[in-house]
């Protein structure tokens, strides 16, 4: 095993972090809520420019044709800053999906678009009580879908029947019609609450088969995982720096073991994270057969971990964790809707029945 | 071994139970009037100066008080039931509640004569408001590291300084403050701080609000720019300000609302989840109950300490870290049980609402009114630790 | 990155599996169970031989002192292995894991030739003599003394939580040379062999019934000044190295926690509950619960690799060890704590039930005694967030 990155990789988080510091100040994040912007476009557009919008879109169609891992690296730094950009939906779900279901037309159609920064794509995940017609007509619901508000296209994953799903696009112009408002206590990001009542949209030209929707599965659990893991390292980042600058009884409150405690517990926490996620966003292109169960896995722990970090760090800030005046409520109020809207929060139990299935 | 935690049981007379009775009465009938919600959608208490008015009225205010300064001269733990009734219920009673729960009794122990007659009879009758005014931006914990100071001028103070996290003083008319008026020694950093009544309608004194998470107004920080108040403000003796104090922030320690906070929200997911449940939420529910029984059972005996006239610190300290996690637990173990079924995002689920305003709310719980991390600080130094 | 093994790694991966299944054999365990005492320590001590010809034994170390220059990760393949086929204690770890390491860094050319070699393939047990009764976490304080005498050091005091000492053949001592200096700039390490004369060693009596460690008495104990290792008041840079190896090596308990996952597992379907009615594993707080031992025990072997990585193959590893250890000991204990929890659920009238109580038993009182060794889970939590997270003292 060679449990690490490459250097290249490590040059990627790096120019990510650059890249992300000067597009998606804190200032533009506090704001964000009342801006009534879709999203940061400013952000969007760097990412385009840097071509992190086409990590897993390939070359010929505009892509950098990196991989899972590299867009988990993207994905773990937008968490940190808390940007609101649609990347997981988009350069990830959507063009790994457009990628391999559309045909050229389709491919050509939506894939440059994506990798250029022209297009944000929302996704309304399998739901079971959703439908298509035979002439394309969809019935469903579905709430709350990350980006929705906005998104110039949202694609739909529905029963196809025999064993498989169907990916169907749907325009923009239709969008705003079918999309409601869902507001949140999460203010970083806008979702929306989707309703589909007959409409219809273009559908990708192959099936969505079982290893198909395990690949999706496992990229928004892994994807979602990576980016609230962004989010609970700079929540402890910002818990420990508190921790060594606050002075209270004549030292910095870092000094007492119960912080001290806490903020290990919270370090090992995170690395135990870290190693599960990474694995799931490995899995995803090196083993595919593992990649859904260890996806769900990693967004089972973050769902638990990242939200106790960010809790945590509210109350190393004490008094002033409770107001608006800092950014601590901010990671707690992201980590409260990362755990709902990638599916409800997850159950690591889905470890153990897969053991126990191949044991029986 | 040096320590003595005890929680000696409590068993409530006939005299609280019909106590509890007419409470009840009331509560119904105020629900009835829309004066206190059906079915409460927030957690916490909410301002109501009618409704503070109209407990004075009823003469539920000021229990344990002299009838000579308005009081009722009732006991600890009738003080205990009325108290959790209203809590349970969602009553808003916010308004009062400070100067109920600790600035009248500040008053009752320290206060001069004429301090007591001008305002316990007026807390008592729920027409007069008191806010906290102790913590500071660098002094949140370390309280005895204030330095808001009180400076002895010709016939009062001049008050030059700031605080923070006083809720409710845009709305209160008195803060019960404690200002620095000598420097500390060395050997005693909490000498030289004195407790004071501020009127809050006195001209110089900034209100600022600061939002909480939760979007809402409930703290503030106070700026006093040389606001200047008279020599009768002074609560108690000069520069012994500390050991008031302390006694004030034990009451506000050792009450119910230190884990009733979520209790409504309890009470609606064991409705919502009705008797068909399966043994899983059974037993997540049942083990919430144990809690709050065992929660209930320790502070009633807290409230019992304090009508024998002793000063349950480590108990009350006790009570409230674990009172204070378990309101958060609750929280997590509705959201768990409920965000996975159907209807969880239908627009009339009140129950929702209710739960995500607990979850916004939940952080302050192990903060206010003394961290969880002081809170075992103290427990330990009852185990004689420090 | 590359989450499986590679061509090589599988070959020697099967190599180890086969080496296992014909040398670790039911009778090898039925043999190591019959015996006691320095019996069973000449028994590990020719398994310890065995794995060293086989070439298991050192793999990572140069190959100038007995390794195959192999990299760290093709040890870690060991370690796995041996985990999985439920390989006894290591009682030879000490020495290899610990006290080689740090020789092979930081002691003199001739005593790196002398020992090094002879640790490798169990010809000598070696044990530590660091903490003293009044000197465990804060150890930098401790008072046993190494006085010079002309060309010789003379030792006096005590030492404690010795571990195998009553078997071994040298004690790696760190003793105080220096009283005027502030503590830790005071102290050296030497080579003490226990057969010196003046050194009395005492067992002591673990919570798990068995006797693995002892006090050690040094009285007016003569060796030899060339014995010092590394320089003269410079024993404490040679102990935190060695703390620095032992919380690694303490951290492949990671790799034994996914087989006892696997043996959690299997208690639960192999046991109903004491009134008949179910299987343990079908009770839903069951599931939850080894489900979230097992997720953590995959976690534990993720981490031994990830960290691993970290640093190139043969130098000292950081305090992110601290993170390794204290995750895999609190893991360990925890996953006992849960086992007991399960018989206790159990049916115990049924003599198959009470056998698996019987061993479980022993294996849990163990665990409490690994968040305390290398440095306790609160030293670890000091570590980790002064050295890691560079909070204040």
């Amino acid at each position: 095993m060679q449990f690490s990155f490459t250097e290249d990789q490590e040059m990627i988080r790096q120019s990510v972090v650059e890249l992300v510091a000067r597009a998606c100040p804190i200032s533009e994040v506090r704001a964000f809520g009342q801006s009534g912007a879709a999203y940061s476009d400013r952000l969007w557009q760097d990412l385009a420019g840097a071509g992190f919008l086409g990590a897993l879109i390939p070359e010929a169609h505009g892509g950098s044709e990196l991989g899972m891992l590299e867009a988990g690296i993207v994905l773990e730094v937008l968490g940190g800053a808390l940007a609101s950009v649609p990347y997981l939906s988009t350069a990830v779900a959507a063009a790994d999906l457009i990628g391999r279901l559309g045909n050229d037309a389709q491919k050509a159609q939506w894939l440059p678009k994506i990798a250029a920064g022209q297009i944000s794509v929302a996704i309304a995940g399998w739901s079971e009580s959703a439908s298509v017609s035979n002439d394309g007509q969809i019935q469903g619901n579905w709430a709350p879908v990350a980006h929705a508000a906005g998104a110039d296209l949202l694609l739909a994953v529905l029963n196809g029947g025999g064993g498989n799903a169907q990916v169907v696009v749907l325009e923009n112009s239709n969008a705003d019609a079918m999309v409601e408002e869902f507001p949140t206590m999460d203010s970083t990001r806008r979702f929306g609450a989707v309703e589909l009542a007959g409409t219809a949209g273009e559908r990708l030209e192959k099936p969505l088969d079982p290893a198909g929707r395990a690949r999706l599965g496992a990229i928004l659990s892994a994807g979602a995982a990576s980016e609230m893991m962004g989010g609970a390292t700079c929540a402890m980042d910002m818990a420990t720096n508190y921790a060594k600058e606050r002075i209270q009884f004549g030292r910095p409150i870092g000094t007492f073991q119960a912080i001290k405690h806490m903020l290990a517990d919270q370090l090992v926490a995170l690395e135990g994270l870290r190693s599960i996620v990474w694995c799931a966003l490995w899995s995803i292109d090196h083993a595919p057969e593992e990649a859904l169960l260890a996806a769900v896995t990693a967004k089972a722990v973050a769902d638990k971990v990242v939200l106790q970090i960010a809790s945590e760090n509210i109350q190393v800030h004490g008094g002033s964790g409770f107001t608006t005046d800092i950014d601590a409520h901010l990671y707690v109020k992201r980590a409260q809707l990362d755990r709902i809207v990638w599916g409800p929060p997850s159950h690591h139990t889905d470890f153990l029945e897969q053991r126990l299935a191949e044991l029986a | 071994m040096s320590w003595d935690v005890r929680f000696t049981p409590i068993v409530l007379s006939e005299r609280c139970e019909t106590l509890r009775g007419e409470v009840r009465d009331f509560l119904a009938q105020q629900r009835k009037a829309g004066i206190i919600p059906e079915v409460p959608t927030r957690v916490g208490m909410d301002y109501s100066a009618d409704f503070s008015r109209s407990l004075g009225e009823r003469g539920w205010l000021g229990w344990r008080w002299p009838k000579a300064y308005g009081g009722h001269e009732g006991t600890a733990l009738e003080r205990y039931v009325i108290t959790e009734e209203l809590l349970a219920t969602g009553a808003p009673v916010r308004a009062h509640w400070v100067a109920d729960r600790q600035s009248g009794p500040v008053l009752l122990t320290f206060g001069s004569e004429a301090q007591k007659q001008n305002y316990l009879p007026r807390i008592a009758a729920g027409e007069c408001f008191f806010c906290i005014g102790l913590s500071e931006p660098d002094s949140g914990s370390d309280l005895a590291s204030l330095r808001c100071r009180a400076e002895k001028i010709d016939g009062g103070f001049r008050i030059t300084g700031t605080k923070l996290w006083t809720s409710n003083a845009h709305r209160a008319h008195y803060m019960l403050a404690l200002f620095r008026t000598a420097p500390a020694t060395s050997e005693n950093r909490r000498s030289g701080l004195s407790q004071f009544i501020v009127d809050l309608s006195t001209p110089g004194i900034e209100v600022r609000p600061v939002l909480n998470l939760a979007g809402e107004h409930d703290f503030n920080e106070v700026h006093f720019d040389g606001v200047e108040i008279p020599d009768d403000s002074l609560v108690g003796a000069l520069n012994k300000g500390w050991g008031q104090a302390s006694a004030e922030l034990a009451y506000e320690r050792s009450g119910p609302e230190r884990w009733l906070s979520t209790y409504h929200l309890l009470a609606r997911l064991v409705e919502t989840l009705g008797p068909d449940s399966s043994e899983d939420i059974r037993r997540q529910i049942g083990e919430l109950l144990v809690d709050l029984v065992t929660l209930r059972q320790m502070s009633l005996s807290v409230a019992g300490m304090l009508e024998a006239g002793k000063e349950p610190t480590v108990q009350a300290a006790v009570v409230k870290e674990i009172g204070t996690r378990f309101e958060q637990r609750i929280p997590r173990v509705a959201h768990q049980l409920l965000s996975a079924r159907s209807d969880y995002d239908d627009q009339d689920n009140t129950v929702r609402d209710l739960l995500e305003h607990a979850i916004l709310w939940s952080p302050a719980f192990t903060i206010r009114g003394g961290t969880t991390e002081i809170l075992r600080g103290i427990i330990a130094r009852g185990l004689g630790l420090r | 990155m590359r989450l499986r093994d590679s061509i090589e790694e599988a070959t020697f991966r099967d190599y180890v599996r086969t080496w296992l299944g014909e040398n670790l054999t039911e009778q090898w365990r039925q043999d190591y169970a019959s015996l006691e005492g320095r019996e069973r320590i000449d028994f590990l001590r020719k398994w310890q031989g065995q794995l060293y010809e086989a070439g298991l034994a050192v793999r990572s170390w140069p190959s100038s002192y007995g390794g195959k220059d192999a990299p760290l990760t093709e040890d870690l393949i060991v370690f796995e292995e041996l985990a999985k086929h439920d390989a006894p204690p290591d009682v030879f770890r000490i020495g290899v894991r610990i006290i080689a390491p740090m020789l092979m860094k930081l002691a003199r050319a001739d005593q790196r030739e002398n020992y090094v070699p002879r640790i490798a393939d169990g010809r000598d047990l070696w044990s530590q003599g660091f903490s003293e009764p009044a000197f465990g976490s804060d150890l930098s304080a401790l008072t046993t003394r190494a006085v010079r005498q002309g060309d010789k050091f003379v030792i006096n005091g005590q030492k404690v939580w010795n571990t195998y000492g009553h078997l071994a053949d040298y004690c790696l001592l760190l003793a105080r040379t220096n009283q005027d200096a502030p503590p830790h700039k005071g102290l050296s390490t030497f080579v003490v062999p226990l057969s010196t004369k003046g050194i009395d060693i005492r067992p002591l009596r673990q919570m798990n019934g068995q006797q693995d460690f002892n006090e050690i008495f040094f009285d007016d104990v003569e060796i030899d000044e060339e014995a010092l290792v590394g320089e003269l008041d410079g024993g404490w840079k040679v102990a935190m190295t060695m703390l620095d190896f032992e919380r690694r090596g303490i951290s492949v308990l990671g790799f034994g926690c996914r087989g006892l996952y696997e043996k959690l597992i299997a208690l639960a379907r192999a046991t109903r509950t004491r009134d008949g009615d179910q299987y343990l594993i079908d009770l839903p707080d069951v599931r939850e619960n080894i489900a979230w031992v097992g997720v953590q025990a995959r976690i534990a072997v993720l981490n031994n690799h990830r960290f691993a990585a970290m640093h190139s193959d043969n130098s000292v590893p950081g305090p992110e060890t601290s993170v390794q250890k204290l995750h895999a000991t609190e893991l360990n204990k925890t996953m006992h704590a849960l086992a007991l929890d399960l018989i206790g659920r159990a049916d115990l009238t049924n003599p198959q039930v009470r056998k698996s109580f019987s061993s479980w038993e022993r294996e849990y009182l163990t665990s409490f005694g690994m968040t305390i060794a290398g440095g306790t889970s609160q030293i670890q939590r000091n570590i980790i967030s002064e050295r890691l997270l560079g909070l204040p003292r």
